[in-house]
């Protein structure tokens, strides 16, 4: 995912302290400290992060030591390892991403957005309910055998 | 009301001069001329100007002779003009004047926009950008107010005003560095990456931060560059001017 960037750290940079934005930050560099923004959080391919990170939204390409909590949306790419718990509305993660700790989704199942087909309810009979359809059925098939005659 | 400061360095032909002084008269916004000399830097004439009681002051030169100039009006009411000669990009971007010409026109309808200037060490100010003069890439540790950065930093520009960064807060400069990875330090280092070359994207080696303030640190001294001119060398506090400077500008600036 790419997109401008109000705050960008390049690759090879390290930053010690903590990134506070009102915008978004892309890190494609080494952070360690806290990473908060009112917008979006973007870790690249090459970033390590070693701090909590708290966005909106947050798009996980690289790694990341700390706690993960996005206000909306939270997306581990096929590259992204997230070492620590999470915390999100909605969670996309990528086959080949890796998740080591805890998550936390919402208060119940209709709030988080995943795949979720209903089910229908197969009819459960007893044992004496199938015995009277057999019954019925040779029963059925009696009367018809005598009247054809 | 208005005074002029040239610089005749930046004449490039004979004769300019009273090409320009005869414009402005037809344009009936003459006044009084100076000149840079050895023993009368921009500073001294504009502090001359100001005591006169003129309210606008022309710097007719680059963009040394327009910071210098700027360095004594920024917080007062009176107002800077320019006439560039010889200036760079970023400052005929500000004005909204690619040449002398168009310059003079704006200054007869004396559009005023107030803006923030950048200031080092709290005296020298500049109204664009700032670099760091490094001709090789060097450590740069840069000192924010919640972090620091550090870096290989092969180019290093704080920037007040430049036509291609959008410019989201008016009173934040705008830092921009390109960076490399760390210099090899072994033998087998070196080979590594002869053998393995770097595939690394060259928009990722760029870093962006906008700041009211910032430190900038470095092993030995380097000189920090504003136009043409060496004002400052690290380690260096640069921020954003708490006063603004008035300044004329075209219409669509």
């Amino acid at each position: 995912m790419e997109h401008q960037a109000d705050t960008v750290i390049g690759v090879e940079v390290q930053v010690k302290g903590n990134l506070q934005n009102k915008g978004s930050i892309l890190v494609n560099g080494n952070v360690e400290g806290e990473i908060k923004s009112d917008e979006n959080v973007t870790v690249g391919e090459t970033a390590t992060v070693t701090g909590p990170i708290v966005a909106k939204s947050i798009l996980i390409s690289g790694k990341v030591n700390g706690t993960v909590e996005a206000a909306e949306k939270l997306e581990v790419d096929p590259t992204g390892l997230i070492n620590g718990d999470i915390k999100t509305k909605i969670l996309i993660v990528r086959e080949g991403a890796v998740f080591n700790g805890n998550s936390s989704m919402g208060q119940s199942p209709k709030e988080n957005v995943s795949v979720s087909m209903p089910i229908p309810e197969k009819e459960v009979k007893t044992a004496e309910v199938e015995q009277k359809e057999e019954i019925k059925g040779v029963a059925k098939s009696s009367f018809w055998d005598k009247n054809k005659k | 009301m208005y005074y002029y400061i040239f610089d005749i360095k930046r004449l490039r032909k004979k004769g300019q001069i009273d090409l320009i002084k005869n414009q402005l008269t037809s344009l009936g916004i003459s006044g009084e001329y100076a000149y840079i000399a050895p023993n009368q830097s921009a500073e001294m004439l504009a502090e001359n100007a100001l005591n006169k009681g003129y309210t606008t002051i022309i710097a007719a030169g680059g963009d040394d002779l327009i910071n210098s100039v700027a360095n004594v009006l920024v917080g007062r009411r009176e107002v800077l003009g320019v006439i560039p000669l010889s200036a760079s990009e970023e400052l005929t971007d500000l004005i909204g004047c690619k040449d002398w010409q168009s310059a003079i026109e704006v200054l007869r309808f004396r559009r005023i926009k107030e803006m923030h200037l950048g200031r080092i060490s709290g005296s020298s100010h500049f109204l664009t950008n700032l670099y760091l003069d490094i001709s090789s890439p060097i450590e740069v540790t840069i000192e924010f107010k919640d972090f620091i950065l550090q870096a290989w930093a092969k180019n290093l520009i704080i920037s007040n005003y430049h036509p291609e960064i959008q410019k989201k807060f008016v009173d934040y400069l705008d830092v921009a560095m390109e960076s490399i990875k760390q210099k090899p330090t072994g033998i087998f280092k070196r080979i590594s990456n002869i053998i393995k070359p770097s595939e690394q994207n060259l928009s990722d080696n760029i870093s962006f931060v906008r700041a009211k303030s910032l430190r900038v640190f470095t092993k030995t001294a380097i000189p920090l560059v504003a136009g043409d001119k060496i004002i400052a060398k690290t380690p260096q506090l640069i921020e954003s001017s708490d006063d603004k400077i008035r300044i004329v500008v075209a219409k669509n600036s």
